[in-house]
């Protein structure tokens, strides 16, 4: 026997699976769906549910032509912060990133860095995260990755939280090689730094388009 | 049989019909579908997938703000309101669709210059 809450359950697990709509757009959907067989049952009391179901489906139209006509609502918010941090990430390598006694530096000094294991490491692992964002435009399931977007936020505040540190105490202390007056950041060091801030934003905003509405929580913001 | 309107003129009027519809009061998907194919007698054809897009739409450029909301039958349902920039749009729409539609009246009344 036709169950209607089983199809209706099933329609949206299949569309869950193509993985080209949101749960956001899904609800959306489901309810137009829901609400159009209620109508269909209401119009004809004869009609069998099944029948209302097929109709209000195909009215409905087809996933992939859903999705495009979705995608002609033009671009979400997500993509230009994820474009801005990209964009200042690229753009923050080929920049001065800090003055040292009247001498601009890039990064350039990478190699010196990369010197010691520590240090690479460390710079490896900030620019991983970074790199790690790109397929976020494709598979849409990665941006709901909670750790992704915390590391990538965590190199930007991270990055911003240590040269302000410097800057208000002044100085660093090296150990045994004494007191190192701080060099003064430039430009290309804070593109970066705000690169995975901008990144960071992108992700949170995408992991919000991916989930289901949360009725309570809407209402009570 | 009458010819239905040509989709490029109903994805033009899209924005001030649901802007209008909106004037009544906060609505959703399926009441907006339904109002759409009233008010035009069912000559203005509007598939059920093309007007969430439009909503969307208007949502991102801030002429309507949705809201989720559960139904009495426990289901979630996103309703949409009419914002003051809207209004705004509304009034700027009306004005451009009366100015084309008046000279098209004139024009096809014998008036034209």
């Amino acid at each position: 026997m036709f169950d209607l809450e089983k199809a209706v359950l099933g329609w949206r697990d299949s569309r869950e699976r193509e993985g080209s709509l949101s749960p956001r757009e899904l609800d959306e959907l489901e309810d137009h769906l829901r609400a159009h067989v209620d109508l269909e049952l209401e119009l004809d009391a004869a009609l069998a549910p099944e029948r209302a179901f097929a109709i209000a489906r195909h009215e409905l139209g087809r996933a992939t032509v859903l999705s495009k006509e979705f995608a002609k609502a033009g671009k979400p918010r997500w993509r230009r912060w994820l474009f801005a941090g990209w964009g200042m990430y690229a753009a923050s390598w080929f920049l001065p990133v800090y003055d040292f006694f009247g001498t601009s530096y890039g990064y350039e000094l990478i190699g010196e860095l990369t010197g010691d294991l520590a240090d690479a490491a460390l710079f490896l692992a900030m620019n991983l995260a970074m790199v790690m964002t790109l397929p976020v435009l494709r598979r849409r399931r990665l941006s709901r990755n909670r750790w992704l977007r915390r590391w990538v936020g965590a190199v930007g505040v991270g990055a911003v939280g240590m040269v302000i540190a410097i800057m208000v105490w002044g100085s660093i202390d090296t150990g045994d090689a004494g007191w190192l007056f701080p060099p003064l950041f430039l430009v290309g060091f804070w593109t970066w730094s705000a690169s995975f801030l901008c990144v960071a934003r992108a992700l949170q905003l995408r992991a919000r388009d991916w989930r289901s509405a949360n009725p309570g929580e809407i209402l009570a913001s | 049989m009458k010819k239905p309107v040509y989709k490029e003129l109903v994805a033009a009027s899209s924005r001030p019909m649901v802007l209008s519809i909106l004037t009544g009061g906060e609505s959703y998907g399926y009441e907006i579908l339904k109002q759409v194919k009233l008010l035009s007698g069912g000559e203005l054809e509007w598939s059920d997938g093309m007007l969430y897009p439009v909503l969307h739409r208007l949502e991102r450029d801030g002429f309507i703000a949705g809201r989720w909301q559960l139904t009495d039958e426990g289901r979630r349902r996103k309703y949409y309101r009419l914002t003051d920039r809207g209004k705004g749009q509304l009034a700027s729409d009306r004005s451009s669709w009366s100015a084309v539609h008046a000279a098209l009246q004139t024009s096809w009344g014998g008036g034209h210059v």
